[in-house]
């Protein structure tokens, strides 16, 4: 190898060369003092550009991206008669909420259900009895139908408007909702087993709310253009 | 997994403690949740923790502030309206610079239009792409403004981003062989640049 290694530097430096014409390049490079010179010098290139540190723009650039990205999530609450005050979530706070919701649920309700049943109730005779309380009172279904025209009448303007949602935003919302009848579901059963606990009472009526809350948000998200 | 991909899942010249990373990670998954929800603010959290990396790759791949400042929107804007894409495979600090990769190569593609992108060797060995600034020696960033866009791209994506010839050669559409020698090319104009 006569000439200069010129290209093959870089290859040899980035250790790109067969294992023959590594050997060759070295020979030439052991007799030639202007491509060991080279050498060098790129090699200090190399390092250089390695390790540059990044720097953020002169200028803040967030006002510009922020005007850009079209109608937020959010949406004004949609009044309902029934409703004594008005309260805006952001459907991701709604989220979080009902995934709090939900890990409290299953905490409070089996806590609640495990300290408060009676020693008596757990012996056919009590658990007979309080299936007999269960026929001639339900709280948790007393509550269920409270709830049931409002949450009937959302769910259907949601699914109107469903594929003209954003797809993650339905996906977001969905979760939650399953999350939230989860809770509500825990929340009946640990009703029928001990309908005069006050704690499950409200913790039924919350989560019933939440969906209410939920699927008002959802109803009226800004459609996908 | 690639060397660029590491160097951006690790946060580059960053070393935080592993309890930090995983803290990180954590919240910044969350973040890029909320934000495919609609959250602006959490978007411009993930914003305020990559622009600075995002702004250093476009600013050197295309060699100005200015046209890196516009770019750079674009690539928030980009990602803001495919955050539903992301599947999470790859840290979202991945995903973000292949985004800025592409759409700067996309940008630079029109730019180039009509002619030829990787000028030949005489071309390159005499026209700077910009002016000389004075200095007897640039740093390395003033050094790359110099470079021909062509042999600028590839020499930040090899030797910066460590992206390999096979990764350069398909996402710019030229051979590997167009690769190694426009790297080569690159190196040798700012070997010159820094050593004047």
């Amino acid at each position: 190898m006569n000439e200069h290694l010129n290209e093959l530097l870089s290859a040899y430096l980035d250790d790109e060369l067969s294992a023959a014409d590594r050997v060759r390049a070295e020979e030439h490079l052991a007799a030639c003092a202007q491509c060991r010179t080279e050498l060098e010098s790129l090699r200090r290139v190399v390092r250089r550009a390695g390790s540059l540190d990044d720097r953020p723009p002169e200028r803040d650039l967030w006002a510009g991206i922020a005007g850009r990205l079209g109608t937020p999530d959010t949406a004004d609450v949609v009044p309902l008669a029934s409703r004594r005050r008005r309260i805006t979530f952001t459907v991701p706070q709604l989220a979080a909420a009902a995934l709090a919701l939900m890990m409290l649920s299953a905490g409070a309700v089996s806590l609640m259900v495990h300290r408060d049943t009676p020693a008596v109730a757990r012996t056919p005779e009590a658990a007979q009895g309080a299936a007999t309380v269960r026929t001639v009172f339900d709280p948790g279904a007393v509550i269920s139908t409270s709830y049931e025209a409002p949450i009937a009448e959302l769910q259907q303007a949601l699914a109107a408007r469903r594929g003209r949602l954003d797809t993650a935003t339905v996906r977001v919302v969905e979760q939650s909702l399953q999350l939230i009848d989860r809770a509500i579901r825990q929340a009946q059963q640990a009703l029928a087993r001990d309908p005069g606990n006050q704690y499950l009472n409200s913790h039924l009526q919350r989560a019933y709310d939440r969906k209410l809350e939920l699927l008002r948000q959802a109803a009226t998200l800004p459609v996908v253009s | 997994m690639t060397a660029a991909t590491l160097r951006v899942e690790a946060g580059l010249n960053r070393t935080p403690s592993p309890d930090s990373q995983l803290a990180h990670g954590d919240s910044e998954r969350a973040d890029v949740a909320l934000a495919s929800a609609g959250d602006q603010q959490a978007f411009e959290r993930l914003y305020r923790a990559h622009v600075a990396r995002v702004h250093s790759l476009v600013r050197r791949m295309v060699g100005g502030e200015a046209d890196a400042d516009e770019l750079v929107q674009d690539v928030f804007v980009r990602a803001w309206q495919r955050l539903s894409t992301f599947r999470g495979e790859a840290a979202f600090g991945t995903w973000l610079h292949r985004l800025a990769v592409n759409l700067v190569l996309n940008a630079q593609k029109s730019v180039a239009r009509g002619r030829r992108f990787f000028d030949d060797e005489a071309l390159v060995d005499v026209t700077p792409g910009r002016r000389e600034t004075p200095e007897a020696a640039m740093d390395l960033e003033n050094a790359l403004k110099t470079l021909p866009p062509g042999a600028r791209q590839i020499f930040v994506l090899h030797d910066v981003e460590g992206y390999r010839h096979e990764e350069i050669g398909a996402l710019l559409g030229v051979a590997t062989g167009t690769s190694k020698a426009q790297l080569h090319r690159a190196r040798m104009l700012m070997r010159r640049h820094l050593e004047r």
